[in-house]
């Protein structure tokens, strides 16, 4: 018997709608298509597999492409590449803690440091690793369907050159984890948020949280468009 | 001799609650069986209800010192938890089937799949566990989750908001097998003398501010 998704169509009934992001290359582009940084164009296609495969993700996954997430993500990239880490390279391994679709980060990656290391992905949730292989391609991803807050152990043996943390506001204080990696954590005093267990006041106590050893870098954005005291907040260094 | 346990702490519950268990008890179950009250506050219990002391130097608070009840020193070696603001109207001995695991109520009195859907990000916001009933005996393994919560107490009430979420994502147990309870605030404040005990959880308003025949005739 065909194993039923939630509000969706069974396993033997999903349909294949096609447009990796990773295809992108294979077609032409114009010009104007090729300043863009990442394909959203194929963003098209994803959406209705998501639309039609699970439609109960409809709405968490059109939130991992707002403008919110776009400002955080590119902020990251922009500042890995122009202000911190000139070695990150195609050679560099990449872990995402709290990886959810990877929607833009993954491609963030490809675009800004081209590498050519399959991207680690760590999420608690097994469908957002599920989609992120629908959307991204299992070619150059390696999912792992673990909670981050009871892996640490494992974490730590991890080799890998950079580990990303974008969702620190989603988690325990990652104080007491160790790594040699470098160390890319966000987080925000967004507080409102029931899903936000660990948001912050202020990038002091963010930092402090961290428990770098050697900060290479901090910042903080605005969270939002419509309003000015809720802050995201960046910290690049080592832990080691 | 089924015993029976039951958790009141600080001053949320008086003993009329501890009393009133004891009774429902008395009118359902057909088998000898002990009531015992796991408290800091013995007073005014009835000389029935067997009292142990809580261990305050543990310094939990609220439901989280329901976790005593894993420890292999907790002195009751098989039982039946049963939290206070509930209502029994029938027998529940047949609930008494000890397993290798901690039983626990399934809740399937709410829309699972709506609240997955609502839970996504959230994810430790779903359960679909209820420790209000509980069932252990000489071979439950349940020390394993006493030590886990003790070594990572400060992580665990950190990210949980509760036991049943804190069990449901990290360890393994059991669910009963039929239908023995539902929560009255979950479904539709709904009296109904079909199902042996009726939960009053998701809500700051117990059984006893609610003025029913029904709950007068039962909660006594």
């Amino acid at each position: 018997m065909a194993m039923t998704l939630r509000n969706g169509p069974t396993l033997d009934e999903k349909k294949d709608i096609g447009g990796k992001i990773t295809d992108v290359k294979t077609r032409p582009n114009t010009v104007t298509m090729d300043k863009f940084p990442i394909p959203v164009w194929e963003w098209s296609r994803q959406m209705l597999d998501i639309a039609y495969n699970y439609p109960h993700r409809v709405e968490d996954f059109a939130k991992s492409f707002s403008r919110n997430q776009f400002y955080a993500k590119c902020w990251m990239m922009e500042v890995l590449r122009a202000e911190v880490d000139f070695t990150i390279d195609r050679q560099t391994r990449w872990w995402i803690l709290g990886s959810w679709y990877g929607t833009l980060i993954v491609p963030l990656i490809w675009q800004y440091f081209g590498t050519l290391k399959k991207i680690h992905m760590c999420d608690f949730d097994a469908e957002s690793l599920e989609i992120a292989e629908r959307l991204h391609g299992k070619r150059r991803l390696m999912t792992h369907n673990i909670d981050v807050n009871w892996e640490f152990d494992r974490l730590e043996k991890v080799k890998t050159d950079i580990m990303v943390n974008t969702s620190c506001e989603h988690m325990y204080p990652m104080t007491d984890f160790k790594t040699d990696a470098l160390c890319v954590f966000q987080s925000t005093n967004f507080k409102e948020d029931y899903a936000h267990i660990n948001a912050v006041d202020s990038l002091e106590e963010f930092e402090e949280q961290c428990n770098m050893t050697q900060v290479l870098w901090k910042g903080e954005i605005p969270f939002h468009d419509y309003d000015d005291h809720h802050k995201r907040f960046m910290i690049i260094g080592y832990k080691s | 001799m089924i015993n029976f346990v039951c958790l009141k702490w600080g001053k949320k519950y008086s003993a009329e609650f501890v009393n009133k268990l004891h009774g429902m008890l008395k009118r359902n179950i057909k088998k000898p069986f002990k009531l015992y009250c796991v408290t800091e506050d013995p007073k005014n219990i009835n000389n029935d209800v067997e009292i142990i002391p809580l261990d305050m130097s543990l310094g939990l608070e609220v439901w989280w010192n329901k976790m005593v009840l894993f420890s292999k020193d907790f002195p009751v070696k098989h039982g039946m938890f049963l939290d206070l603001d509930l209502i029994i109207q029938k027998d529940i001995t047949k609930m008494y089937s000890p397993t290798d695991k901690m039983q626990f109520l399934y809740t399937d009195w709410i829309d699972l799949k709506q609240l997955k859907a609502w839970t996504i990000g959230d994810n430790y916001k779903y359960c679909d566990i209820n420790s209000s009933v509980l069932v252990w005996g000489e071979e439950t393994k349940k020390d394993h989750i006493w030590k886990h919560f003790i070594e990572n107490k400060e992580k665990i009430v950190f990210m949980y908001k509760g036991i049943d979420n804190y069990i449901n994502h990290v360890h393994k147990y059991d669910i009963f097998e039929s239908d023995w309870a539902y929560s009255y605030w979950n479904c539709n404040e709904e009296y109904r003398d079909d199902v042996p005990i009726i939960l009053f959880d998701y809500n700051q308003n117990k059984q006893d501010t609610i003025d029913a025949e029904w709950v007068r005739r039962l909660w006594q």
